[in-house]
């Protein structure tokens, strides 16, 4: 009986130690939210800026770039997945990795053939362990984007869009990430980077008509210099995006965690009880008919 | 549209904004020579050369910010600098 005490007790202990480790774990989550929300708010006025600049000028050069143009010399697309660098956060990883399987099931459907660009431990190991062939990986800081990540980033993939067929160049770039829309909601999103679309899809809505601006040195020169940029604009953001749907995540997930601690801490201690309980009445019967057996 | 007020002025880098505020006038390195911005200067978008980008307040004081390249857009009295990442 004292046994089953002491079994109850040890488990008890056990849950409470993952209860301190959980409960660390979604403070860390939430005090290193805000630290990304203000990353993304600092990076704002750059991708705004970016945005605003090269509707202005895609509206003014030609747009036969060969950033917006689509390629057809070859099949092969690249497609670029944020995950994060640790687990421990509820579906975050699943999520944008069934979206990146769904894509990439897609563009195979479609003919092409999807090379993987994976940012993050979480995501690497996913692909390593199905033996799938990955291109390029970027791991650590998945929680706290760095711009020379972003930078990387970006120039890896324009490097691949520019290069030639038979270097293994591609012919769009597809972005799996996760959208942070609130501490609650975050989805796993896909969105084309490569080539882009010019014309609906880099004018913001709702806004007053661009101004006539003049360009200097030319609008295609102007163009040329700002699409890069964009490009790293769009990523950069999509890591912070990614960053903080990850922390909100994990917070969520260690949040789950600790009240389960909590249950089943509590249902130990009442079994706990009970078993301390039964264990005094069997003594105190014990004693009582030892005492009647020598009055007797 | 253009009075002759003050400037609106956004210096931004990729990860932060550097400097923001209104000014007098401002003065940045162009592509094809450095120009100089002041109320009511007509809408202009330009890339940067190495060089200092130079905000001059309304009370004399200038602010220097050295860019090596990046690009400038002016619009109804609203700069903005956009510096490509410095190090």
């Amino acid at each position: 009986m004292a046994g089953q005490q002491r079994v109850y007790k040890q488990r008890i202990k056990s849950t409470q130690t993952l209860k301190k480790m959980f409960r660390a774990m979604e403070l860390i989550a939430a005090s290193r939210i805000g630290k990304a929300r203000d990353q993304a708010q600092a990076a704002a006025p750059f991708s705004r800026a970016i945005t605003r600049a090269l509707s202005a000028a895609a509206t003014h050069a030609s747009v036969d770039h060969p950033l917006t143009s689509d390629r057809t010399d070859t099949n092969r697309v690249a497609i670029l997945v944020l995950t994060a660098d640790r687990g421990m956060a509820g579906s975050y990883n699943a999520s944008v990795l069934r979206e990146a399987e769904r894509l990439i099931t897609r563009l195979t459907e479609e003919g092409k053939e999807p090379e993987l660009y994976v940012a993050g431990r979480r995501g690497v190991g996913y692909f390593t362990f199905r033996n799938r062939d990955i291109k390029e990986t970027w791991l650590g800081n998945s929680d706290a984007p760095q711009l020379e990540r972003a930078e990387e980033i970006a120039d890896t993939l324009l490097e691949a869009f520019r290069a030639p067929a038979d270097a293994g160049g591609v012919s769009e770039i597809h972005l799996v990430y996760t959208r942070f829309l609130s501490m609650v909601t975050q989805e796993p999103r896909v969105v084309r980077i490569l080539p882009l679309e010019v014309v609906d899809g880099v004018a913001p809505v709702g806004e007053e008509p661009l101004p006539l601006y003049d360009f200097e040195p030319s609008p295609e020169v102007v163009l040329d210099a700002l699409l890069p940029r964009y490009i790293l604009a769009r990523i950069f953001t999509a890591l912070h995006q990614a960053a903080a749907s990850e922390l909100a995540s994990r917070q969520r997930a260690m949040h789950t965690a600790t009240e389960n601690a909590e249950d089943i801490i509590r249902n130990y201690t009442r079994l706990a009880n009970s078993a301390r309980q039964a264990e005094i009445t069997q003594e105190i019967s014990e004693i009582v008919s030892g005492a009647d057996a020598l009055a007797g | 549209m253009a009075g002759r007020g003050e400037l609106t002025v956004e210096i931004v880098a990729p990860d932060r904004t550097l400097w923001s505020g209104t000014a007098a006038g401002v003065s940045v390195p162009a592509a094809e020579g450095d120009m100089g911005l002041l109320p009511g200067h007509e809408s202009v978008l330009s890339l940067l050369r190495a060089g200092t980008v130079r905000v001059r307040s309304a009370a004399g004081s200038s602010e220097e910010f050295a860019v090596t390249s990046g690009f400038v857009s002016f619009d109804d009295d609203a700069v903005t600098v956009v510096v490509d990442s410095q190090d």
